[in-house]
């Protein structure tokens, strides 16, 4: 240790530390720019200049080294002078104007400017002559706001080994930039971002678009907070890419009790935050999951002791069984009761075969019951207050929604005509449905998709969706699109459907109208604009109707259910109008995803065990924590890197059965797809310069 | 292959060296002259024409610029005559039997032949003892064999090699003048350092990308006698026990691959590799070129090209060259000073390659010992007689200088690289202000050419010399402030102490002496507004 005297205190620190990082750890503020905590100092900005006893200059306090027995002025007149010229200096090249500026107020050069109060500039002023260029990803670049402290081409060197940015001279400024000043992409960058959160003043910045309005774990790392069960996907990616796949595997397992099923059927918002995707395509992070998930993870789950309390859950879908491991988990004794003979809800009775197989939903729920999770099947359960009397301490209502809608048009309810829920469900449970040979299947969502590619499969010549959307509008997954229309299906965007037409009581096709435009009134009703006398029809042996679902939820539940079916829940504790009765999944919001159904399980235990006197902590921990290397290595070719997106069976193949579409990706797909990572979570790991109003 | 069986070689393939019975032509320029390439050919054609036993010898430059194509013609049957400012209708007659001394710029042997002086009668020759530059537009630059012939090249290694490495170490140091090596990181007392240090890697580093661009004499050496360099690195590596070199030449030109086809040479002669010239000596060099984004910054600066792909002022809290630099020791040194060594080995004797430019009747780069007073090197070579009349300033040690009003003049050129001005040391570099110059004109350009070569890494250099800059045209212009001069005092203060590197911590040189020098120049372009 060593002993020095700042300011006439005396202060011990550690040998080999700087005068400024002793003084600052002493709360002794003194200013400082091309100073960073992570990366080595350079002592150019002469900001942080001190008195040293026995030194005739001054001294930069971020380089000089404490040594036993100093003695340190950190405010004196001449000091004062010395960090006003070079403040005036870097001024005078620095646009005067702060409240236009995107860094404003969170400015370390404005902070600065005011901590020294420097107002008048003796200096010239001029304007450097940069533009800003918005053309690369995800940053932009200002670099007439450059003051030159360094801190990007170190932090792209020291921290990332990346090394593409570099102190650059044009018409006598001073800049940064890359080789030969390549466009970011074509200059070896990884987009780790690092340049980005040093940087001082707003010289480079995330595009503000990407930023607005979210905080900044959720503007940075977009696909962990963009998935409702924030599963920490760089996490897992990285475990990939250092091949430890069970370790990848029980990462994703800690935030979600089905990540083979979602390995094949998420809807994958992350992907659509995936930064990557600024770059050139998002990383195919579902892909990667379901490649990690055929890996056994170790199962290192820690149960809590019993607290002898019990949990009735009603519906065995993905929010029901969500909630009940976790509470299981918490050491309560849950019950699952589920009316249908097996367990899954939408997941085995609405999503069809062929995007999911059975042995895989099989599989994920076993292991929750090995975790002791109790399930009865074939249990309809009619009356919580029943559940009260059997002593049962809380109740979880997520029994979905399970009922089709059906619009009030003419023919609806003839023969022919199902709703997509019932017509999946039937499949599903081995009914075989009647629908003919020409089918057409009415909606714009991933139902509509999956009646319709059923009906394929079922041996339907010709299926037809029609919708009110145009392709561009349509809700359904991009990739189930492709899918169904390489499957033969064809699609009619832009129509509304008047009437189904009748023959002998049963259906006999559809009539639509052309859809000029539609949009939703504040009460969520439709308004359509449609072609005048565009009539049409097409000829159907059967009618889907996929226009959506809502819950049905039993009186003797006793809960207060809203005006669109759904029961009606306190939106943070998921609590009923009745007490000790919660409600999740789409139950409680309608009909959503199934990673959305698996957020609000957790959500739910969460609540639960609080109300049980539980402290509400479901987090596992499954996989090692591993501090990642930040050291990335020169990127060449990085950013050209192109997505190994899903890889399907042959539509011929696929048409006449059942069998999964979906083709596995090997090591080396897996390998180089996880390689493709920006592992934007680095960012989170740089330290936050503290500001003199933070001392 | 030890050292007899190399020359011998080198006899067999280039003995017209030293054949006494045929016309030699040796043809001396810098690279790339167009002039030197015509008047190259229409000596081969002559050659051919009248069936002359002859030969043409191409040569790099000597560093009077002015002069070139300079030709010096040595037949057998007379003395040799140089020539200078050379054309092809020239050449025709300078091989026929026309009088040799007509047109000639000087004759090397015999005295005064035909109203020609003697070459050590004119003063451009009188005051120079070309050590360091011995060979320059004596040799082709592109074969080994001329730098081996003449003057027992690479004979100085071969001897070195006997000796004790420690000893050896020593004696390069005793006759290195400071002058040549610069003080600071070049400094020779830091080869002992990096030969007592216990380090597994070390590295002989030769910076040969002149800090100062207007110098540029390792351009020269390495333009025109690349070897004399090699061979001072060879002996300095052995003495200081490294068995890597590295010497950095500026990127462009072709110049790393003409060092390349040297050191292919070298290797083809047992000069590099394992057991060197049969002895346990093992040694590498390559040739590196300077990354585009160092345009100046010191020696230090070069250290961290050996781990990284960009150069960073990092202030170390010692200077690495010392002892170790990231597990690796290095010694550092300049082209001039390792020509130097392979040419006094091993007994030396003192002089410094000087380059005087500005208000100046012959702009030339020549070699003279240190304690040439500027004065009588001025009068001497650069501008005749008028002297003290004719000089208002010079500015000394490159455009990161410091000027010298006339009555400094008697300073000897040692004083260049003394520390105690703080100039840019070992430039060797004098640039001459006659008595019409105003001074704010010419410390706007100095400084002008500062801020263009500042390498924009360090904040103080960039900014500071920019600003200098600016004032400076504003005074020049009549729109300077009051309270100017003061602010450009403060900053160049501040600058000698703030920068990085030694480039920049002189990069107020200029504007603080002549500020100090000649305040009135100021004070009239602002008119009264500073008073």
């Amino acid at each position: 240790m060593v002993n020095l005297n700042i300011d006439g205190r005396q202060i011990e620190t550690q040998e080999g530390r700087s005068i400024l990082d002793a003084a600052l750890s002493a709360g002794i503020y003194i200013p400082h720019l091309c100073h960073h905590p992570d990366l080595s100092s350079l002592g150019a900005c002469r900001l942080c200049v001190v008195e040293v006893d026995g030194m005739k200059d001054l001294v930069a306090s971020c380089t000089a080294q404490a040594e036993d027995g100093m003695k340190v002025v950190t405010r004196a007149e001449r000091i004062g002078r010395a960090r006003k010229l070079a403040m005036e200096l870097m001024l005078a090249g620095h646009p005067a104007e702060c409240g236009t500026c995107n860094k404003y107020l969170n400015c370390e050069l404005q902070s600065l400017k005011q901590y020294l109060a420097c107002e008048g500039i003796r200096f010239r002023r001029r304007t450097k002559p940069f533009p800003l260029v918005k053309d690369n990803p995800l940053f932009v670049h200002d670099f007439s706001r450059c003051v030159g402290c360094g801190r990007c081409v170190r932090a792209c060197q020291e921290l990332r080994g990346v090394g593409v940015l570099f102190y650059k001279k044009s018409k006598r400024e001073g800049y940064i930039g890359t080789c030969g000043d390549l466009p970011l992409a074509e200059s070896g960058c990884r987009f780790c971002g690092a340049c980005a959160d040093v940087c001082p003043t707003g010289a480079i910045m995330d595009k503000q678009e990407l930023r607005e309005g979210k905080s900044r774990k959720s503007a940075l790392v977009p696909c962990t907070y963009s998935c409702p069960a924030e599963i920490d996907v760089p996490r897992y990616v990285r475990f990939i890419r250092l091949k430890d796949y069970s370790a990848a595997a029980a990462a994703i397992r800690e935030k979600v009790p089905f990540p083979a099923v979602l390995g094949y059927v998420c809807r994958y918002p992350c992907e659509a935050a995936c930064r990557r995707g600024q770059v050139n395509q998002p990383v195919s992070i579902r892909n990667l999951k379901r490649y990690a998930k055929r890996r056994l993870w170790e199962a290192g789950r820690r149960r809590h002791p019993l607290t002898g309390k019990k949990i009735a859950v009603i519906g065995a879908g993905p929010a029901g069984l969500t909630a009940a491991y976790y509470l299981t988990n918490r050491g309560h004794a849950v019950t699952v009761f589920e009316s249908m003979p097996c367990a899954g809800g939408m997941m085995r009775y609405g999503i069809p075969e062929y995007r999911l197989p059975r042995s895989v939903l099989d599989g994920e729920i076993a292991d929750l019951e090995a975790a002791g999770v109790l399930i009865c099947t074939h249990t309809c359960i009619e009356s919580t207050d029943w559940l009260f009397r059997k002593g049962y301490g809380a109740v979880l209502v997520a029994v979905g929604a399970h009922k089709g809608k059906r619009p009030r048009i003419s023919g609806a309810e003839c023969g022919g005509v199902f709703t997509g829920v019932d017509f999946l469900k039937n499949v599903n449970t081995g009914i075989r449905a009647h629908i003919g040979e020409k089918v057409v299947v009415l909606g714009g969502g991933n139902v509509a998709l999956d009646c319709a590619r059923v009906a394929r499969r079922l041996g339907a010549r010709q299926v037809r969706i029609a919708c009110i959307e145009s392709r561009a509008e349509v809700p359904a997954d991009r990739e189930q699109l492709e899918q169904a229309e390489a499957e033969g299906v064809g699609i009619d965007f832009s129509k509304s459907f008047t009437r189904v037409l009748e023959r002998n009581k049963k259906c006999a096709g559809v009539e639509f109208l052309d859809v000029q435009s539609f949009s939703f009134d504040e009460d969520k009703n439709l308004q359509l604009e449609v072609v005048e006398n565009s009539y049409q029809s097409v000829e159907a042996d059967a009618v889907i109707f996929a226009i959506g679902q809502e819950p049905e939820i039993p009186e003797g539940f006793g809960v207060a259910v809203a005006a669109n079916s759904r029961i009606e829940t306190d939106d943070y504790s998921l609590r009923t109008s009745k007490e000790g009765v919660f409600a999740a999944g789409d139950a409680a919001s309608g009909a959503g995803s199934l990673i959305e159904a698996i957020a609000s399980g957790r959500k739910a235990a969460v609540a639960i065990d609080l109300f049980l006197e539980g402290d509400g902590n479901i987090e596992e921990q499954l996989a090692p924590i591993v501090e990642p290397d930040g050291y990335l290595g020169p990127g060449d070719g990085f950013a050209s890197m192109s997505r190994c997106g899903e890889a399907c069976v042959p539509p011929p193949l696929r048409w006449s059965n059942f069998s999964p579409v979906l083709k596995d990706m090997d090591e080396d797909a897996a390998n180089r797809e996880s390689s493709r990572c920006l592992q934007c979570d680095l960012r989170l790991g740089i330290s936050t310069v503290r500001i003199w109003g933070n001392y | 292959m030890n050292y007899e069986q190399l020359c011998a070689i080198a006899e067999a393939e280039s003995g017209y060296l030293n054949d006494e019975s045929i016309i030699k032509i040796y043809l001396a320029s810098s690279a790339g002259n167009d002039a030197a390439n015509h008047l190259c050919s229409a000596f081969q054609r002559e050659i051919e024409r009248q069936g002359a036993s002859a030969r043409v010898i191409r040569a790099g430059s000597y560093g009077y610029y002015g002069l070139e194509p300079i030709v010096v013609i040595e037949r057998p049957d007379r003395p040799a005559f140089m020539y200078r400012n050379v054309t092809p209708d020239q050449a025709i007659n300078l091989i026929r039997e026309s009088p040799a001394s007509s047109g000639a710029f000087c004759c090397l042997g015999g005295e005064n032949i035909g109203g020609v002086p003697h070459v050590s009668e004119l003063p451009l020759f009188r005051f120079q003892n070309r050590i360091a530059l011995r060979n320059c537009g004596w040799v082709d630059p592109e074969n080994i064999n001329h730098y081996i012939l003449r003057g027992h090249g690479y004979g100085g290694f071969a001897q070195a090699l006997g000796l004790n490495p420690g000893k050896l170490a020593g004696e390069l140091i005793r006759s290195t003048p400071r002058c040549r090596s610069g003080s600071g990181p070049y400094s020779p007392e830091n080869w002992t350092k990096c030969r007592e240090t216990e380090a597994i890697d070390k590295y002989l580093i030769c910076h040969a990308a002149d800090e100062d661009a207007g110098a540029s004499t390792a351009q020269l050496l390495l333009g025109s006698d690349p070897h004399s360099v090699l061979e001072g690195m060879l002996i300095s590596a052995y003495a200081v026990g490294a068995s890597r070199g590295v010497l950095y030449v500026k990127e462009g030109f072709g110049r790393a691959a003409k060092i390349g086809r040297a050191l292919e040479q070298m290797r083809k002669y047992n000069l590099l590799g394992d057991h060197i010239l049969d002895s346990s000596f093992r040694c590498e060099i390559e040739v590196r070129e300077v990354p585009e984004s160092v345009t100046a910054g010191d020696g230090r600066a070069i250290f961290h090209t050996l781990h990284e792909n960009q150069i960073a002022p990092y202030l170390s809290p010692t200077y690495p060259g010392i002892g170790e630099f990231r597990g690796k020791a290095v010694a550092i040194t300049n082209a001039e000073t390792m020509s130097g060594v392979s040419a006094w080995f091993p007994k030396g004797r003192a002089s410094k390659v000087v380059t005087l430019q500005g208000s100046i009747a012959h702009p030339y780069r020549v070699e003279v010992p240190p304690d040439t007073s500027i004065r009588s090197l001025l009068e001497g070579i650069g501008i005749g007689e008028a002297g003290d009349q004719y000089i208002r300033a010079v500015l000394i040690g490159g455009p990161a200088g410091v000027f010298l009003s006339a009555d400094s003049l008697d300073l000897p050129i040692s004083y260049i690289a003394d520390e105690a001005i703080g100039s840019n040391a070992a430039s060797g570099f004098i640039t001459v202000f006659d008595n019409g110059a105003c001074m704010v004109e010419a410390t706007k350009d100095a400084m002008s050419y500062i801020t263009a070569q500042s390498c924009g890494k360090c904040f103080f250099c960039r900014e500071g010399s920019r600003q200098i800059c600016n004032i400076l045209e504003d005074i020049s212009d009549r729109r300077g402030k009051p309270g100017d001069l003061d602010l450009l005092m403060e900053l160049g203060e501040e600058m000698r102490v703030a920068c990085l590197c030694s480039f920049g911590k002189n990069a107020s040189n200029p504007v603080l002496s002549s500020i100090r020098l000649f305040r009135g120049d100021y004070e009239s372009k602002l008119g009264g507004v500073d008073s």
